[in-house]
């Protein structure tokens, strides 16, 4: 059964890619190639994808220096506030930078404005809009992890330069900057290949520009009636995917090896922090502008947006209304459905895969049989095969799995075939979380409780699953928050009656109702927020 | 409590490679720890000990031999009997004392007789009784967080003496603690065994620590058992170089032997040496190369004589309690020596002689 789940979609996905109407060809693959159809979107998934991520990790890499080694006032807000979008699902972002960047934006209309143009200067529409706002999803992923090798890199080596003459910058370019290779080059691959196999952002900023990429090419033709072939064509361009995944996983693994030699002490003595001098101040205004235009102005664009009765009035007086969030409620009763329905989906595939998770690491580290052990590495090791796919290639492969009724299971279009379709694609997140705690635990404690004559089942529960609890929950947490705002598996899987807040939202945004769109926008922007904090003070206190 | 016995107990560790050769980890070990002795596996580490222990434990299965608990085999491997490691009554206490963090030191010392579902009652009246062996009863509502390492090391020593087990099994336990919490808890432990009655089986490396508490030591060297003896008589009589050299500061010099005269003559340095010679096993030792052990109280410094080794002294390094000195042989040997604290140490360089009041002799090639 975990094969039929987790490996053979991938397998079938395979086939289809390499045959048309069952006769094994070429022909799909031959799109890519530069005199291809398709070689467009390929170029332009790697053009963005080196763009955003060299943009994303070199300002991360700046921003985390800064905030970790001087004396910026403002560290823990500034350090926050640019996390803040990693909470904000990628397709809400990229519409709320629609409502500055685009014709009607508030930065271009103020822009027009200050200058007396005639038409708008800036144009969110295509590549440029893309890649900037693909870089700004990107960033926080690569300033979490950047942040974390710097605090825990050793700051005696730069204290080392700095009494060897260097000056703070120059020890930071030569010290910090070499030692802190492999993580950015860890924090480059996460970026990129997450920033490749999004569909959101692609999707409402590339597509009116006619800027096609990969994850776009294959939406399209997988909901193209038209062509015959869409199916083998989406799967073969999901390979392509599927290979920058496997690659990325590859070269980040060895990242991370090379990055344990590296890092030199968990338990380094805190540098003294660079001293800025008056440039303190000039530093924390630049962080105040970047976090209030890049980081609240989106969410306040949507939030005007929302509140103002009509396009294009100005926001004041009797043109301030709550009608939109209203009519919501009142008048889209698919909204408040697949809320639910999101919901469900979040809450029973986060409790099933810890769950899961949960048996599978016990039985294999804590089994007493032979055959349990090995049936428990069996199942991890099938259970992380999706790990490398990008969410785009595991929809497709649930597509092509589940179109016909496969072993007697009539799933597709149903709410069932979404669950299944989250369980692949987030099993891997509480399965990795749990097997690094348990790692972590001193096998004596679980050696006394067998000597104490509890038998293995008993151990899990009295000894094992306590001192693990807090990976439980943050691997619970892992799947639910994404889960919530799923966007990329669910609008190639969802069916009338069973869309999920993603897809909804998503349509409404396609379809143009702006404020409407805006107000959703904001409701699904301070939900998740609202939710992320409610699970972390749950999570804290036990 | 209940005496162990190990019968011909052999393991190997499996070799990298399917087929490649494994290492031999205990090589076929008979010992046999009485009831309520305080019995130590010493050796350097690598050497089988912990193995051996936790293959008495249940932890490891063995690849032949038997090894039996009280009136119980617990492990017959031609007859595959391999009891689990909850099932053999037996308490041990780690080196990482491995109590439960998530527990109060009452909840962790509780743990074995609620897996046995005591009732209620029994269970506290226990668990306060073992709390009180340990001096912890003012602690029981603490979590081991908030203990000191030594604190710690009582709750496992407690909850390993609770569910009144067969015999105990310590593995290293005094290793993490300082110096002087070390020397304490050796003498609690030694006082907790002979109180209760408890049969001990001790593993450590530190052998101030096997000879202060044991009834008697077995040294293992690379899996095997090469001595075991009380700690005097292991002390007095090491039955090879490498038993000799472990115990206490001993310096090893190479000598011939000739016992074709009337009395065994001994040269070190191709010089006599007088003294009580003592040789461990003559049917091992012949005549020509030898290995002669000598601890550092056996050797007397002296002005030169002609009945003595002339030693130049290289260097004297006070320890507290005596000095240490250390000379060099004509030949370039060096011998350490015991100095009493008070006398004064002889300048660097002088021109010296040394006499021993034993030796111990082995054959010169390793065994």
């Amino acid at each position: 059964m975990l094969f039929v789940l987790f490996v053979l979609p991938f397998v079938r996905l395979a086939i289809l890619a390499a045959t048309r109407q069952g006769a094994p060809t070429a022909q799909n693959l031959l799109l890519l190639t530069p005199t291809g159809a398709d070689f467009r979107a390929l170029r332009n998934s790697v053009l963005v994808g080196v763009v955003a991520t060299t943009l994303a990790v070199s300002a991360a890499a700046i921003a985390s220096w800064i905030l970790e080694r001087t004396d910026v006032p403002g560290t823990r807000f500034w350090s926050w506030a640019l996390v803040l979008p990693y909470f904000i699902p990628p397709f809400v972002t990229a519409f709320a930078w629609t409502r500055l960047l685009g014709p009607i934006g508030y930065y271009n209309l103020a822009l027009m404005r200050l200058f007396g143009l005639e038409r708008p200067p800036l144009q969110i529409y295509g590549a440029g809009g893309v890649i900037a706002v693909s870089a700004l999803y990107g960033f926080p992923f690569a300033f979490l992890i950047l942040r974390r090798a710097i605090r825990n890199s050793d700051g005696s080596l730069e204290e080392a330069a700095r009494i060897s003459g260097a000056s703070p910058l120059r020890s930071a370019v030569t010290v910090t900057l070499p030692t802190l290779l492999p993580s950015i080059g860890a924090a480059a691959i996460i970026v990129f290949v997450t920033v490749v196999s999004m569909f959101g952002i692609p999707a409402i900023l590339g597509v009116p520009g006619r800027f096609v990429v990969l994850t776009t090419r294959i939406y399209a033709y997988v909901g193209s009636f038209g062509n015959r072939y869409g199916l083998n064509i989406a799967a073969a361009l999901s390979m392509v995917l599927l290979l920058i995944g496997v690659l990325g996983l590859l070269a980040q693994q060895r990242m991370i090896r090379r990055e344990r030699f590296v890092t030199v002490t968990g338990k380094s003595s805190l540098a003294a922090p660079v001293r800025l001098g008056a440039l303190r101040w000039a530093v924390a205004g630049l962080f105040a502008v970047v976090v209030a235009l890049g980081v609240l102005a989106p969410i306040v664009a949507l939030l005007a947006t929302g509140v103002t009765r009509s396009l294009g009035v100005p926001l004041r007086g009797t043109n301030v209304t709550l009608e939109h969030f209203a009519a919501i409620f009142a008048r889209m009763p698919v909204v408040a459905r697949s809320a639910g329905n999101s919901l469900l989906l979040g809450l029973t595939i986060a409790s099933l895969t810890t769950v899961v998770a949960a048996g599978v690491v016990f039985v294999r580290r804590y089994g007493r049989s032979g055959i349990a052990k090995r049936f428990g590495r069996i199942a991890d090791v099938l259970m992380s095969v999706p790990y490398a796919v990008p969410g785009m290639v595991i929809g497709i492969a649930m597509i092509v799995t589940w179109i016909r009724p496969f072993a007697g299971l009539r799933i597709y279009n149903t709410w069932w075939i979404l669950a299944l379709a989250y369980l692949v694609r987030f099993m891997i997140f509480p399965l990795r979380s749990v097997d690094a705690a348990t790692r972590a635990l001193d096998p004596s404690l679980i050696e006394a409780a067998q000597l104490s004559g509890a038998a293995p089942p008993r151990i899990a529960g009295d000894i094992v699953t306590p001192l693990v609890r807090p990976s439980l929950i943050s691997g619970w947490i892992l799947v639910f928050m994404p889960a919530l705002t799923e966007l990329t598996l669910s609008i190639l899987l969802f069916s009338p009656g069973n869309e999920t807040i993603g897809v909804t939202a998503y349509n409404i945004i396609q379809e143009g109702l702006l404020p409407v769109a805006s107000a959703l926008a904001v409701l699904i922007t301070l939900g998740v927020l609202a939710i992320d904090m409610v699970l972390r003070r749950l999570g804290d206190t036990r | 409590m209940a005496r162990i016995v190990i019968e011909n107990v052999s393991k190997t560790y499996q070799g990298s490679k399917r087929g490649g050769e494994g290492k031999l980890a205990l090589d076929r070990v008979s010992l046999e720890i009485r009831d309520r002795e305080f019995f130590s596996l010493l050796g350097p580490s690598g050497c089988g000990k912990t193995t051996l222990l936790r293959s008495v434990a249940g932890f490891f299965s063995v690849g032949s031999g038997r090894i039996t608990i009280g009136e119980r085999v617990v492990v017959d491997h031609a007859a595959g009997v391999l009891v689990a490691p909850e099932e053999r009554a037996i308490g041990m206490v780690f080196q990482s004392y491995a109590v439960w963090p998530h527990m109060t030191v009452f909840q962790n010392v509780a743990y074995p007789l609620k897996v046995q579902s005591l009732a209620q009652e029994e269970r506290r009246e226990r668990v306060r009784a073992a709390l009180q062996q340990v001096r912890l009863e003012q602690l029981e509502h603490r979590y081991p967080a908030e203990l000191s390492g030594g604190q710690q090391q009582r709750v496992a020593l407690a909850r390993a003496i609770v569910m009144q087990p067969a015999a105990l099994l310590l593995d290293e336990p005094l290793s993490n603690l300082d110096a002087r919490l070390r020397a304490q808890m050796r003498f609690e432990l030694k006082e907790l065994q002979q109180r209760l009655g408890l049969t001990i089986l001790y593993v450590t490396h530190d052998q101030e620590e096997a000879l202060a508490m044991s009834d008697r030591i077995a040294v293992m060297e690379e899996g095997k058992v090469v001595q075991q003896d009380s700690p005097q008589d292991l002390y007095r009589e090491p039955a090879n170089i490498g038993v000799a050299s472990f115990l206490g500061r001993t310096s090893i010099l190479s000598g011939t032997l000739d016992t074709s005269g009337a009395a065994p003559a001994l040269r070190i340095a191709g010089r006599s040496v007088d003294g009580s010679l003592m040789i461990a096993d003559r049917r091992q030792v012949s005549d020509g190369q030898v290995l002669v052990s000598a601890r550092y109280g056996a050797v007397r410094i002296t002005e030169p004589g002609t009945d003595r080794l002339p030693a130049r002294m290289r260097v004297s390094t006070f320890m507290g309690d005596y000095w240490l000195h250390e000379l060099t042989l004509e030949d370039g040997q060096t011998v350490v020596a015991r100095g009493d604290v008070y006398d004064r140490p002889h300048p660097q360089g002088a021109e010296l002689g040394v006499d021993f009041t034993q030796l111990h002799i082995f054959p010169a090639t390793a065994g």
